[in-house]
């Protein structure tokens, strides 16, 4: 028996221990998925891509996506006339040239391929902000000229969170949310929520044109988003609404009833998938989709007459997408999409919204979008990874496209990265483009950027790229005749750094810098761009639970347009300052935007107060969050 | 007021390093099965349980609560046939805990050093979310590239009589240097 018994254990034993081993390698392989699905190694693909985490957000006194993308290198925040915010990628002014998806929802709309009702989302309900630096249009189509920004909120993650905040501040700024999840029979209900309001106002002293008033910035916003997800299904739905007020007016002019002016937007998605691995190399996903998007307008066009829009549009898609490992040291992104887009609500009127309709854009739009794409990573040895794609898109409204590109890395050392791609994108006209001239084709754009990546250490890492690209047949308002024209070209040269030191096991450095030279058709160089921007994060902990994150921005000063006859746009340096407190599974932070009072200022074009955009000083805000 | 935040300068520091959740998850797959990897396992778990300790300070209690959760919802506290077990620790009762497995959230040289003394002592492997923490004397982390891989300091291991399986030590990059916090890849026994 015991000859037996000692034969079993020495013949089971190995195929214990090989099992293990098989066991073990598998599930390096799972959290290797799952490292590229969350970006945590975008050091070793080919494109250039940021992406900021909630944890590191929430240290930094940040609020919402608008303030989060200041900590991209190369970009620029921006507002119009209106208060709405724009963020510009390396120079790029033209709307629609970011493409902004929640979820991998597409948000940008077909009436001005606008983005910005989405810039206010709060951060405690975000996961994290992946963004690409530069095209994109590959994987993402149209928009994705100079970046991409995906916004992955926490309900859409696996794990399940209860999370409550709340935040009060300066004017009368309040904020309060909850991210809620519980699994039952296998399937995950996943809830969040948040609503935020402030009444906020700025002075508009008298100018030498005699107006003066009050600008008016206050807003209230909510949104609701759903999660559900089961072993192979899942639905993602969310609807957003936001009243903002005018600013200094969508015409430059100063409203003159700030209780009734004001813009509304209101955006409605749902996407319901299906994800199964088909067998260990192949992985398929279906999805089915709604979006819907409203925006009301109510401003001031002179002093005695009033401009009201309604507009609203919806679309459905349905997407396909195979990720095959078939072929050994690849893997292929096989996909294709159908788009179907419908304006619903089109209305325009003078100083009355029941009476004298016309429309805003041409009537009965709409648009069909068929796309295929593919895109290959191939890992050619252990030290280079190629990556190329393909995509092809059918406009029903104007012509189609092809986009391709081509990145390589190649990885010296356990130190030393190097990459480099190449990328072609385009931004398909919108329809207010449109309906102004429908001639125009779509903007293109061609783009080479090359980067290096070196870790000293863990605690010392440095990343430089360099980057061209052209964007050709833009498509830009005629100051004279207002309409839309497609004649120019513009270039972008630039080069982004960032330095992250981490001089001891309680610090955290990391300085940003990028300098763009962006140039017109001629050469000259473009207004309204700041050629330098750098920052500086510097955040440190205590054994106590004390945090304390510091943020200094520097914008340089921008050349105004040749009919602009102002000064140029000065310097400024804005810096914040955190301090958190942690105590088990309760935060606590005081958050001290502008610290020194020295004032925030967007550039603007000539509008009748002559001065640009400002956006008021220092501020001061109180947050509390509770995870359990 | 400004003495007081400079005295509060001046108190030990913790860390500041933000924690990341994908990383959390990645780390709660792959804890408890790198524990079997130890050939002498067996002789180490008591009643059968495979103990894990999750350390925390101050600042981590939140990610050590989430890497908790993580672990039960992957695993209903089993492993083949084993039993596994999470507890949170702070920092400070490192001393007074024995574990098989200890996991390391960001925390000071002091509360690091602790806790090697004690995974040292009671031949507990030692796994921490920072792999620069290996320099001091931690037997585990992860490189996170491409591919996800594993990174040993052998010498740490040794001292904790852990011994690995062949398999593990194929597939994981090796830590070699203590000076310069560099990483040599697979196979260097």
């Amino acid at each position: 028996m015991k000859y037996f018994l000692t034969l079993f254990t020495l013949f089971c034993l190995p195929l214990f221990a090989e099992d293990i081993g098989v066991d073990f390698i598998e599930s390096l392989d799972e959290v290797s998925e799952i490292a590229t699905k969350t970006k945590l190694n975008v050091d070793d693909t080919p494109s250039f891509v940021t992406v900021l985490r909630n944890e590191e957000l929430r240290q930094l006194g940040v609020k919402n996506v608008f303030e989060a993308l200041a900590f991209v290198p190369g970009v620029q925040l921006k507002k119009e006339l209106s208060g709405v915010p724009i963020v510009v990628f390396r120079g790029a002014l033209q709307k629609g040239e970011v493409k902004l998806m929640v979820d991998g929802v597409n948000i940008n709309n077909s009436y001005r391929a606008s983005i910005y009702y989405y810039m206010d989302f709060p951060i405690e309900l975000i996961d994290r902000i992946e963004v690409i630096r530069g095209a994109g249009s590959v994987l993402y189509g149209s928009n994705a000229i100079s970046g991409v920004v995906n916004i992955i909120t926490k309900i859409s993650q696996d794990a399940t969170k209860q999370d409550l905040f709340v935040s009060t501040g300066s004017y009368n700024y309040n904020k309060g949310g909850a991210v809620l999840s519980t699994t039952l029979h296998d399937i995950k209900f996943s809830l969040d929520s948040y609503y935020q309001k402030d009444k906020k106002t700025i002075d508009v002293p008298a100018n030498a044109s005699g107006l003066e008033g009050e600008s008016d910035r206050r807003f209230d916003d909510y949104s609701v988003g759903l999660n559900l997800k089961s072993e192979h299904f899942s639905f993602n739905g969310r609807i957003k609404n936001d009243t903002n007020g005018n600013a200094y007016g969508v015409f430059g002019i100063l409203d003159t009833d700030s209780d009734r002016f004001e813009h509304k937007d209101r955006s409605i998605f749902g996407e319901l998938s299906y994800n199964n691995d088909i067998n260990p190399k192949n992985n398929l996903k279906i999805s089915l989709g709604y979006i819907n998007y409203n925006q009301e307008v109510e401003t001031a066009l002179a002093k005695t007459a009033v401009i009201n829009t309604d507009y609203e549009e919806q679309s459905y898609f349905t997407e396909l997408n195979l990720v095959s490992k078939l072929i050994e040291n690849n893997r292929l992104l096989i996909g294709a999409r159908f788009e179907y887009s419908k304006e619903m609500k089109n209305d325009f009127s003078l100083n009355s919204k029941e009476q004298n309709k016309n429309p805003i854009i041409a009537s009965d739009f709409d648009r069909t979008i068929s796309s295929v794409y593919l895109n290959d990573e191939y890992s050619l040895n252990q030290n280079m990874n190629i990556s190329a794609g393909l995509r092809y898109d059918y406009y029903s409204d104007f012509k189609d496209s092809i986009s391709p590109n081509l990145g390589a890395v190649y990885i010296v050392n356990e130190q030393l990265r190097l990459k480099a791609l190449y990328s072609h994108s385009f931004r398909a006209p919108s329809w207010i483009e449109l309906t102004s001239n429908s001639f125009l084709e779509a903007e293109k754009s061609d783009s080479i950027e090359t980067g290096i990546i070196y870790k000293y250490s863990v605690y010392n890492i440095f990343k430089l790229n360099i980057y061209a690209s052209k964007i050709k047949d833009m498509i830009t308002k005629d100051s004279v005749t207002r309409k839309y024209i497609q004649d120019t070209k513009n270039s972008f040269y630039g080069v982004e750094l960032d330095y992250t030191y981490i001089p001891s096991n309680a610090m955290e450095l990391d300085l940003m810098a990028s300098y763009i030279d962006a140039q017109d058709d001629d050469g000259e160089t473009l207004p309204n761009v700041a050629n330098m921007l750098a920052s500086a994060t510097f955040t440190y902990e205590l054994d106590s639970g004390f945090v304390f994150g510091s943020f200094l921005r520097y914008i340089a000063g921008s050349k105004r347009a040749s009919t602009d006859p102002r000064d140029t746009m000065k310097d400024s340096w804005i810096f914040n300052q955190t301090v958190s407190y942690n105590y088990k599974n309760i935060c606590a932070s005081l958050v001290f935007n502008d610290l020194f009072d020295s004032g925030v200022y967007y550039n603007i074009s000539p509008n009748r107060y002559n001065e640009d955009y400002d956006n008021g000083g220092r501020t001061v805000t109180l947050n509390l969050s509770m995870e359990f | 007021m400004r003495y007081i935040f400079l005295l509060s300068f001046l108190i030990s520091f913790s860390f500041a390093f933000s924690i990341n959740d994908s990383l959390l998850k990645i780390h709660a797959v792959l804890l408890p099965k790198i524990y079997l990897m130890d050939y002498n396992f067996k002789n180490k778990i008591k009643d059968n349980t495979i103990t894990i300790a999750i350390l925390y300070d101050a600042n981590s209690y939140r990610n050590a609560v989430s890497l908790d959760e993580k672990i039960k919802d992957r695993y209903k506290n089993k492993i083949q046939d084993y039993n596994v077990k999470t507890v949170l620790l702070p920092y400070n009762k490192v001393s007074t805990f024995n574990a098989n497995l200890y996991y390391l959230f960001p925390s000071n040289i002091k509360n690091i050093k602790r806790t090697v003394k004690k995974a040292k002592e009671v031949k507990a492997l030692t796994f921490s979310y920072l792999n620069n923490d290996l320099k001091d004397g931690i037997v585990l982390s992860l490189e996170i590239g491409k591919k996800v891989k594993p990174i040993i300091n052998l010498n740490a291991a040794k001292s904790a009589d852990i011994t690995f399986r062949p398999v593990l030590l194929k597939i994981s990059n090796i830590y070699t240097s203590k000076d310069n916090n560099t990483f040599s890849v697979g196979n260097k026994l």
